[in-house]
């Protein structure tokens, strides 16, 4: 760390003189051969004016993120297949993500998610999200029976979700009303349901056919794999709602359209 | 009361500049391009502390022109830093593998005398991201050192970003 000093040659004198340090430290990691790679940042400090700091390394292994991965086209069509499959096996069997969600867990420090060799992702809420969906799938009821209680409590899958729920069909229609908002929304970074367009969704699928009462639209952004994309849609992270979870259990959804595509922010 | 016939404010200090965000990564690059150079060559910064030596009364370190400073050893500091760098010597060619290094004992040689042409620092984001980080928690502060406000040391800070 150097001090108030605002040209790159002040600051490299004053790690070289290392005024007041008997160990001379910020001189040694100048000149120690065995280290390699450095990063660099300076700003402000409150009581010196500024502050630069220098970080030394032998060898640096950089965590990176999904979001930095590069997809192909053909990579991004078979992940929306992915997804289909996946949504409808959770649908099917809401518990068969339970061990998926449990491994989590134990990654969470706080609010930070941390997985080896990954960037660390600040959640809002931290494991709190992931048990209680945990608890959601758990509570999965079954049967041909309680669907018929369902009849006294058509809202029953808002709280317990319902084994066996039918399968999905996939609609074409649907699928490019989710491409317009992906290639309208990607190149610039807009994040949500509101397009750079100013489309809504309903307005998106208006534009290829007719909704007869009930839509909805889930949006996942920085995941490149199936698992990893229900796992967000499920545990819903800041959003008390859980919005995104009930859209995958409501029993009265029975068509999907899926499309995956690049984001300038969030890279998928 | 206090009087004078024409007086000159000192240029205070650089510590109360202010600068743009832009300027910080100037000074960034700077810095890096700083520290390959006198890496690559110790004595190139010779002469500079040498101009510094003449500016110390004792413990204090005046440039014309800017507010004085105290500083903990004076001019010894700088005295020894000059020494070091003028002890730069050529890396010995018959002995390059560290592995030979360590075996002939001489590992830290490094310590005494810097090597000249120390092969060049690279720049890597997630190690400039673990400084941001800590640039961010301590300056708004006034906090000096390598433990944050938010009690991470410099290993904490990089793991976040990377391996090492």
């Amino acid at each position: 760390m150097a001090y108030g000093a605002i040209t790159g040659k002040d600051v490299m004198m004053k790690l070289l003189i290392s005024d007041g340090d008997s160990t001379k430290a910020s001189r040694e990691s100048i000149f120690n051969p065995a280290l390699t790679v450095v990063g660099i940042y300076s700003g402000t400090h409150k009581t010196h004016g500024h502050q630069s700091c220098v970080l030394y390394v032998d060898e640096y292994t950089p965590d990176y993120s999904d979001s930095t991965v590069k997809l192909e086209e053909a990579k991004y069509r078979t992940l929306d297949t992915e997804i289909f499959a996946e949504q409808n096996k959770v649908r099917a069997d809401p518990t068969s993500y339970v061990d998926t969600l449990k491994a989590m867990l134990p990654r969470f420090k706080e609010k930070v998610y941390k997985i080896d060799g990954r960037l660390a992702i600040t959640t809002s809420e931290g494991k709190v999200a992931v048990e209680e969906a945990i608890k959601y799938l758990e509570s999965a009821t079954g049967g041909k029976k309680l669907r018929r209680l369902d009849k006294i409590d058509p809202d029953a899958w808002k709280a317990a979700p319902i084994m066996g729920t039918k399968a999905l069909t996939l609609v074409d229609q649907l699928t490019t009303a989710c491409k317009d908002h992906v290639a309208d929304t990607g190149p610039s970074g807009v994040i949500g349901h509101i397009g750079a367009d100013k489309s809504t969704f309903e307005d998106r699928i208006a534009r290829y056919g007719k909704v007869k009462t009930t839509s909805s639209e889930n949006l996942a952004y920085g995941a490149i794999t199936a698992t990893d994309i229900i796992v967000k849609l499920i545990v819903a992270d800041g959003d008390s709602d859980r919005a995104t979870r009930l859209n995958i259990f409501n029993p009265e959804l029975t068509e999907v359209g899926i499309f995956s595509g690049t984001h300038e922010k969030n890279g998928h | 009361m206090v009087y004078a016939d024409d007086f000159t404010i000192y240029d205070s200090s650089d510590a109360v500049k202010k600068l743009t965000e832009k300027e910080y990564l100037a000074l960034d690059a700077e810095i890096f391009s700083e520290l390959n150079k006198v890496r690559a060559d110790p004595k190139s910064l010779v002469d500079a502390l040498k101009a510094m030596v003449p500016l110390y009364t004792d413990k204090i370190f005046k440039e014309d022109g800017k507010v004085s400073i105290e500083t903990k050893e004076g001019k010894a500091a700088v005295e020894e830093a000059i020494k070091y760098l003028e002890s730069a010597t050529e890396a010995k060619k018959e002995v390059p593998p560290p592995k030979l290094r360590r075996l002939d004992g001489d590992t830290d040689a490094w310590k005494t005398a810097p090597i000249i042409g120390t092969k060049a620092y690279t720049l890597t984001d997630g190690l400039t991201s673990a400084c941001k980080d800590h640039v961010k928690d301590t300056g708004p502060f006034g906090i000096r050192g390598n433990i944050g406000k938010d009690n991470s040391d410099p290993i904490t800070r990089i793991q976040r970003y990377g391996q090492f």
